[in-house]
């Protein structure tokens, strides 16, 4: 059985101005694993988020996701081929509620051309009763029914990043790239999150790309670890592996200990 | 090809250093508060009519008034801060309900402006200039004062922004808040300062151009959009490209009548603006 | 009696075109995010634009040399099309820009259309404007009645908006706008086209005021650029930020106050003596009045309302079945 890489990221190098922020990132996440992203603040992380999902051109390198060649996709072509990234402060959408949240997600809605929402609801009842239908259901599934017509604002910042993570799951992406997902999280939420991570690639076949700073999460959680610093992978492996590289001591030193 | 006229160097550096005068309150309230301030026109025209208060109300001499004018500016700025901005900042309120809201200061004071002292235009109780010829160029007395008072204010600031520890801290805030806070410099007192230097510096701006022309409640406003594009020209924040922004679009503005009507005059200024934001919104000075 | 009731239509006519303007304007603001503070010149391109289609020929003596003689719902129509087209000039280089930048941009390329307007004589007449512009159905209806008539043209103009702003915002193209509103970035994430949003956007609101410009100049027959001042637009804010953001109601509602204000008081100075300083008065209460809202009632009179997963339910529901 040959490793099946959903991702793999080659000689990826990214420089803003002067600044080096990617230096030749190398990065493989097999299908329906939780591969963790670690390293010091200003490692390159959210840098090379950016720039695997589309958001930033790289200068140099290779993206393949799924077997296809996404180097230099839009953001929106990324997210078609099943590639979707969240953000460190659970930017749902605030003045709107969590169902509209959720149906916002839904991939190719025809009714969401200013042609077809002009001519009515007749022009795509399909596509909105499916995309509704796949809110109820995850509704359901992340227990937020009782707050489906509240202001995503409104809601507890541990149900917010559920909600957050729930839409990305509209857009039936294959992997899901969650930037810092515990970040401000009290102890006992991040546990939720931490168990429904786990409940969605198991049960809906996903596959998570974490970057995390809370590695008692990190640790419990990955089946693999890469470690940054300075816009390169120093070392990649299992948890027990990851301590103790002398490499990743080093990256550590003086900040805070893996 | 047209032959330069070194008149249009003249014209332009006068109404170009008031300009910068004006603009440079607003990069650095723009820089340290993070809000486009609507209302920053109004302070041109409050040391105006404060000035003209003292000069043909109370019959002070013109220079007293002048002098004048700053303190009373000032206050009004620190006072409309105090009880119109600072609440929406404690608040949270962003950008954009201190843009509005700034909006509604400018309807209010502008009018308050009109209601007492009508829209007829007023003028200072001064003795007639005489027009000099310098090498073939014609200056007026008013002229040379503009240029020295605003090159010798732009000086201080410099001096201000440079050797003072105020001046730094005022720098470091406009250019990076979060940084600056967490460096221990006291923001709220930054604020206060920005704010008596820029109404000031402003207040001066309305004085000399009243002296130039004329008062009318309307004068400031008219004048805001001049000053967006001068700070935009210079990069948001930079009060050295402020200067340098006022001065180029006082020279541009003036050269403009040899190429195109002069009644499009006025808008020359937008025309710069629009199409700076549109292709190098970091202004004639890069990023910082 | 009679005066008065001619008065009460007047006011009603002023204030039905603020309130197609405001709901122009909510679309940009309410809807999309877009903090225009150029809205008066869609207005005023709209106006001129059926101005100049409807009048006849122009004599020589006439300033201006376009006049198509084409009938009033060709006018209209061309009025709302220019205002599109210039939306969409406008818009290219301006909606990639931070909010508070497009308030400055949009105010800049409004007064260079103002410029425009006065100086290009050959197009506009300049400043002594376009007059003499027709009047629909000036001859069939009787004299009497056709204030009256023109105010029921007004307001089906308004119903027909509102009706359609309404129809966008429970929308799917509504969500999106208001997920672009909310939070750029996150709309991008999940794969939006963000840019023509706002692009489609814009132009709806602008055509939207286009449709208030054209019904304007057929109404007061004459047009000179200084009616397209800025007050034109702060009116139309001010309308918004009372009446509420975010929900058309809410627009119809603050134009109507706001107008009403206006009018009302411009009857009131000889009771005092004020009269002289009544404007200002006005504007001075009209300011504070922005400052207090946004303050204490940022959401204004008539608030965004959310739009329950029942009412989408519904929707979907009822319309399918007509299928």
């Amino acid at each position: 059985m040959s490793t099946e890489s959903l991702l793999s990221v080659h000689g990826l190098r990214k420089t803003f101005g002067g600044i080096v922020a990617i230096d030749g990132l190398e990065l493989e996440v097999k299908r329906n694993s939780i591969t963790g992203l670690i390293g010091p603040n200003g490692a390159g992380k959210t840098t090379a988020f950016k720039t695997i999902s589309g958001f930033h051109d790289p200068d140099e390198g290779e993206i393949v996701f799924d077997g296809q060649d996404i180097t230099a996709n839009s953001v929106q072509a990324i997210v078609d081929a099943g590639l979707t990234r969240t953000f460190q402060e659970a930017r749902t959408f605030p003045s709107m509620t969590v169902f509209e949240n959720l149906l916002i997600g839904h991939r190719g809605h025809r009714g969401e051309g200013l042609l077809q929402s002009t001519a009515g609801v007749k022009t795509y009842a399909s596509d909105e009763r499916t995309a509704m239908e796949r809110a109820d259901q995850l509704l359901d599934y992340l227990q937020l029914n009782d707050r489906k017509d509240k202001q995503a604002s409104q809601l507890a910042v541990g149900e917010r990043k559920l909600l957050e993570i729930g839409r990305a799951l509209m857009t039936e992406p294959d992997l899901i790239l969650l930037d810092e997902p515990m970040a401000g999280l009290p102890a006992d939420v991040t546990a939720d999150i931490i168990e429904y991570i786990e409940r969605i690639r198991s049960e809906r076949d996903q596959t998570f790309l974490i970057i995390e700073h809370d590695m008692d999460t990190i640790m419990s959680i990955c089946d693999k670890i890469a470690v940054m610093d300075a816009g390169k992978k120093i070392a990649a492996g299992t948890a027990e592996e990851i301590q103790n590289d002398s490499a990743v001591i080093d990256a550590y030193l003086g900040t805070e200990s893996p | 090809m047209i032959s330069f006229d070194p008149q249009f160097l003249i014209n332009g550096l006068t109404t170009g250093g008031t300009i910068a005068l004006a603009a440079i309150g607003l990069t650095l309230i723009f820089g340290v508060l993070n809000f486009i301030n609507f209302a920053h026109g109004e302070y041109l025209t409050i040391g105006a009519y404060a000035a003209f208060v003292a000069n043909v109300s109370l019959g002070l001499p013109i220079l007293l008034s002048a002098i004048l004018a700053v303190p009373v500016t000032v206050v009004f700025a620190l006072v409309i801060d105090r009880i119109v901005f600072y609440p929406l900042r404690r608040q949270g309120a962003g950008a954009l309900a201190l843009l509005i809201t700034s909006v509604g200061v400018s309807i209010v004071v502008r009018n308050l402006i009109e209601t007492i002292w009508s829209s007829d235009t007023r003028r200072y109780d001064l003795a007639a200039g005489e027009a000099m010829s310098i090498l073939g160029i014609r200056i007026t007395a008013v002229q040379i004062i503009i240029l020295v008072t605003s090159l010798l204010l732009m000086v201080g600031v410099h001096l201000l922004l440079t050797r003072t520890t105020l001046g730094v801290s005022m720098r470091a805030t406009a250019s990076n808040q979060s940084l600056a806070m967490s460096s221990g410099i006291n923001t709220e007192q930054v604020v206060r300062w920005t704010w008596v230097i820029g109404a000031g510096l402003t207040a001066v701006a309305g004085v000399l151009i009243g002296i130039d022309t004329v008062l009318r409640p309307t004068m400031g406003f008219g004048l805001l959009l001049v000053m967006f594009a001068a700070v935009i020209l210079g990069g948001i924040g930079d009060p050295y490209g402020a200067m340098l922004g006022g001065f180029v679009i006082g020279f541009v503005q003036e050269v403009s009548v040899a190429f195109i009507s002069a009644s499009y005059k006025p808008a020359v200024a937008f025309m710069i603006m629009v199409a700076l934001l549109v292709w190098k919104p970091e202004g004639l000075r890069g990023g910082t | 009696m009679l005066e008065q009731f001619s008065f009460v239509t007047s006011v009603a006519t002023v204030a039905g075109i603020y309130a197609i303007l405001a709901i122009g304007l909510n679309v940009h603001w309410g809807e999309a995010g877009l903090l225009n503070f150029g809205h008066v010149a869609f207005f005023a391109v709209g106006a001129y634009t059926s101005a100049l289609l409807t009048i006849a020929s122009p004599s020589a003596s006439q300033a201006y040399s376009f006049g198509f003689g084409m009938p009033i719902p060709v006018g209209i129509v061309g009025g709302c099309i220019a205002a599109g087209i210039i939306a969409f000039l406008m818009g290219i280089p301006t909606l990639k820009l931070r909010e508070d930048y497009l308030a400055v941009v949009s105010i800049g390329l409004a007064e260079i259309l103002r410029y425009g307007l006065m100086n290009e004589n050959w197009l506009t007449g300049g400043v002594g404007g376009i007059y003499g512009i027709e009047r629909p159905l000036a001859e069939a209806i009787p004299f009497a009645f056709y204030n009256l008539f023109y105010l029921g043209l007004v307001l089906v103009a308004l119903v027909g908006c509102y009706l359609y702003t309404k129809k966008l915002r429970r929308s799917p193209f509504g969500r999106v706008l208001r997920s672009i509103r909310d939070d750029e970035e996150a709309a991008v994430a999940l794969g939006k086209e963000t840019f023509r949003y706002r692009m489609q956007a814009f132009i709806i609101g602008a055509v939207i005021a286009g449709l208030a410009g054209s019904l304007w100049a057929h109404y007061t027959t004459a047009l000179t650029p200084t009616a397209f001042a800025t007050n034109i637009t702060f009116t139309t804010w001010v309308a918004l930020i009372i009446g509420g953001s975010g929900n058309p109601k809410g627009a119809i509602a603050g134009a109507g106050l706001i107008i009403s204000f206006r009018e009302a008081t411009r009857y009131l100075p000889d009771v005092y003596g004020l009269g002289e300083i009544m404007p200002t008065l006005r504007l001075i209460f009209v300011g504070v009045l922005v400052i207090v809202t946004i303050r204490y009632r940022p959401e204004g009179l008539l608030p965004e309302r959310n739009i329950t997963r029942a009412e989408y339910y519904n929707r979907l529901e009822s319309e399918s079945e007509n299928l």
